[in-house]
């Protein structure tokens, strides 16, 4: 079925002669084949946002749809690859085009050529639903791909094979219940805005240890939540997206990097094989799946990358991992949005984004969740969808920022002025939340007893009273203050510094376990405790503050993750004997 | 060949609307020649069926709608870049401006280029010596990386450019 351009406008073309074409097909238009998507239908006019650069193309030039709508491949092949917008795979471009991606590159998203192991683990006779493991594939050193029967397949197992095949080889043979065989190979195609189904969605309830101490004891997301990164230039929200994507205790990591800077997609590619995960000993990369549209890529394909992003999340998520999607960032997505909207010529919105704008960014992040996946053993999956928004002059009050809060329950706010200051991340604890703290209680209370949301509410209050006593400080000077007082910027200060500020290119620091969060802010805590009651003693407040535990207190961070508990309790151990000294000594004056 | 339309129908500076034209594509370039030989460019915003939109580069001043022509030259906006470039001064169009000959072209380049592959960048992480000790000390600048001068109208911003470049 082929029609003919009538109209070229940027990324949007229009054509006729396309009656038997559907809503979202996939077409190709002109001589150099060029990607695009069916946007509207009006009789047998079709207007097409295409996903490449459309200079040189005319009226009269030739459009084919596919019949498809917009997919994505899945199967073995993903992991360490690094794809655009409409999952192409960046480094065979290279192989084909060089340095620069040319146009109309047809490549097929998944390695042909490239043979799995595969692991039968279902027998002949076996009686299977959509969602049931047929057998696995040792993708890379760190995980194993569960080959599934396809969504909304029902049959019994007639041939299974083991051994070695391409993607596209028959692994399996299915007698259908309508009497018809049907061959399965490794591949599912699935279309990337069509949310993939599951059995059961449940709430999310266990934390997701990113390593990052402020996240993780002050604003934590539940693994299947959703989380925002707001934040003007400069701020940290890449560097705060990068140390989650590393860090994270998830078993895949997806990254879109979308309309963002090149470089920084580089970074990541020279960084992730090398870093080390610390669950498991394997680079990075291994669990990792890139997806790049970066700020000179076309940008209609940008939309297209949250989808593809998330689709591949979702698959990862129905063998029964926990996935995390990171996605940077979403404004350029809406401003993607934008710009089509106007070739369209649509009625424009709030700061001339679309009306559907809010709409848009919930049916990217309401794919998140934890579920029972699709397949008879009950498995579960998750996958957590994090988005960086960048806000022009950081200002939340625009609509994408506005549309993202509503749909989002944990909210990190980036803030300029602490990222000045050198206090990295620079999560603004004044105006973040997590509305996950509730849910995620009885996992903290089983792990570690209900001190540690004791102590989280502690630490959050002593942080707002530094905020009102910091006011009174500013009209009459810190000496005005009671010692009491005193004592509480005291102990904010080493909330700030000693917890929450982290140094990402420390090794030792960079990643935090939960278990040592817990114990460094204990630590600080018993310091305010003790000498809360050491000043009901009268000591001396300058006295308690220059003890030799406070500058161990200070470097207690840095400590090795293996040796921690020993050292945090020798420093316990001294600064209880040293405020027990000062209060001897403040008697004796 | 190339065709010559005489059928602009508007012209509202900078957009010419062109009608009756055959084969124009989206983003070529166009000549138009005024009745006294003066020749401007422009390129193709738009084409929907026989009309195309286009953005004059020069002012419409003195166009008259009747008499001038239109020539369409079937390329984007290309430049003709050779190694003699250096040490050269061109307009915003690529022609010299200098007094001297025209650039002998070793190749034609399409002026709007093509995305970079992200897989086959490099990490910048060469340092640049500027000489500019704000710079070199405080915001270096390393190869390959962009880096905006943000200025207001009154701030030498052109100077501390050519500084840079110097």
């Amino acid at each position: 079925m082929s029609g003919r351009v009538i109209k070229v406008s940027g990324p949007l073309v229009t054509a006729n002669g396309l009656q038997d074409a559907n809503v979202s097909d996939v077409v190709r238009v002109g001589e150099q084949q060029l990607v695009g998507e069916i946007l509207n239908m009006t009789g047998g006019t079709a207007s097409i946002q295409v996903y490449e650069e459309t200079s040189g193309l005319g009226p009269g030039a030739e459009v084919i749809t596919t019949g498809m709508p917009m997919s994505v491949e899945l199967g073995p092949g993903m992991l360490e690859n690094i794809y655009d917008g409409i999952q192409r795979p960046l480094p065979e471009i290279r192989a084909l085009t060089g340095e620069t991606i040319a146009r109309g590159v047809n490549v097929p998203s998944l390695s042909r050529t490239k043979t799995w192991e595969f692991v039968p683990v279902a027998k002949v006779g076996d009686a299977v639903v959509g969602g049931d493991i047929l057998g696995t594939v040792q993708e890379t050193s760190a995980i194993s791909h569960k080959i599934m029967v396809p969504p909304n397949t029902k049959g019994v197992i007639t041939d299974i094979k083991a051994g070695t095949f391409t993607v596209e080889e028959t692994i399996a043979t299915l007698q259908l219940d309508n009497g018809k065989t049907q061959d399965l190979n490794m591949i599912q195609r699935w279309p990337v805005r069509i949310q993939r189904p599951y059995a059961n969605k449940h709430t999310p309830s266990r934390p997701l240890n990113s390593g990052q101490r402020v996240v993780d004891t002050l604003f934590p997301v539940a693994k299947g939540g959703t989380a925002a990164i707001p934040g003007p230039f400069g701020a940290g929200k890449t560097v705060l997206q990068h140390a989650l994507a590393k860090w994270s205790d998830v078993d895949i990591v997806i990254y879109i990097g979308c309309g963002e800077r090149g470089n920084e997609m580089t970074d990541v590619l020279n960084e992730f094989p090398e870093l080390v995960d610390p669950r498991n000993g394997e680079p990075l990369m291994k669990r990792t799946v890139l997806i790049a549209n970066t700020s000179d890529m076309p940008v209609a394909a940008r939309e297209a990358s949250i989808y593809t992003g998330i689709t591949i999340a979702e698959y990862f998520r129905d063998m029964g991992y926990d996935v995390a999607v990171l996605a940077d960032s979403t404004s350029r997505r809406a401003e993607a949005l934008r710009e089509m909207a106007g070739r369209l010529e649509e009625m424009p919105g709030e700061e001339g984004y679309p009306a559907y704008l809010a709409s848009r960014i919930a049916q990217f992040y309401e794919r998140a969740g934890v579920v029972e996946c699709l397949g008879k053993d009950g498995r579960m999956g998750s996958v957590t969808a994090i988005g960086a928004v960048s806000p022009p002059g950081g200002d939340i009050s625009e609509p994408v920022s506005q549309a993202t809060m509503r749909i989002v329950k944990v909210f990190w706010s980036l803030d300029s002025s602490l990222a000045y200051a050198r206090h990295f991340p620079a999560i603004n604890w004044m105006n973040s939340y997590s509305n996950y703290d509730d849910t995620l209680r009885p996992f903290y209370d089983k792990t570690f007893g209900p001190t540690f949301m004791q102590n989280r509410t502690k630490a959050m209050a002593i942080l707002q009273e530094e905020n009102e006593l910091n006011e009174i400080v500013r009209l009459v000077g810190q000496d005005a203050l009671s010692a009491d007082d005193q004592l509480t910027l005291e102990t904010a200060r080493m909330i700030r510094e000693d917890f929450l500020q982290q140094n990402s290119f420390v090794v030792e620091d960079a990643y935090s376990s939960y278990d040592k969060q817990y114990n460094l802010l204990d630590m600080i805590l018993k310091y305010d405790a003790l000498c809360r009651e050491a000043l009901t003693k009268g000591a001396s407040l300058q006295k308690l503050a220059l003890i030799p535990a406070r500058a161990s207190i200070g470097r207690a961070k840095t400590v090795d993750q293996e040796v921690y508990s020993a050292q945090y309790e020798e420093i316990i151990k001294n600064m209880t004997a040293e405020i027990n000294a000062v209060v001897a000594g403040g008697e004796e004056e | 060949m190339i065709k010559e339309y005489k059928t602009i129908h508007e012209i509202a500076s900078p957009l010419m609307v062109v009608d009756h034209v055959e084969g124009v594509t989206y983003d070529e370039l166009a000549e138009l020649e005024l009745p006294n030989g003066e020749v401007r460019r422009c390129k193709v915003l738009s084409v929907e069926g026989d009309r195309a939109v286009l953005q004059l580069f020069d002012s419409a001043l003195g166009i008259n709608l009747a008499e001038s022509k239109v020539r369409f030259l079937g390329h984007p906006l290309e430049l003709g870049v050779s190694e003699d470039m250096l040490g050269r001064v061109f307009n915003g169009m690529g022609d010299p401006i200098d007094g001297g000959p025209a650039i002998i072209a070793e190749e034609h380049r399409d002026i709007n280029g093509l995305p970079m592959n992200p897989a086959a960048r490099a990490y910048p992480a060469e340092f640049i010596q500027t000489g500019v000790s704000t710079i070199d000390g405080l915001n270096t600048l390393v190869r390959g990386q962009k880096l905006p001068i943000f200025s207001c109208s009154g701030l030498p911003r052109a100077a501390l450019a050519a500084q840079i470049a110097r």
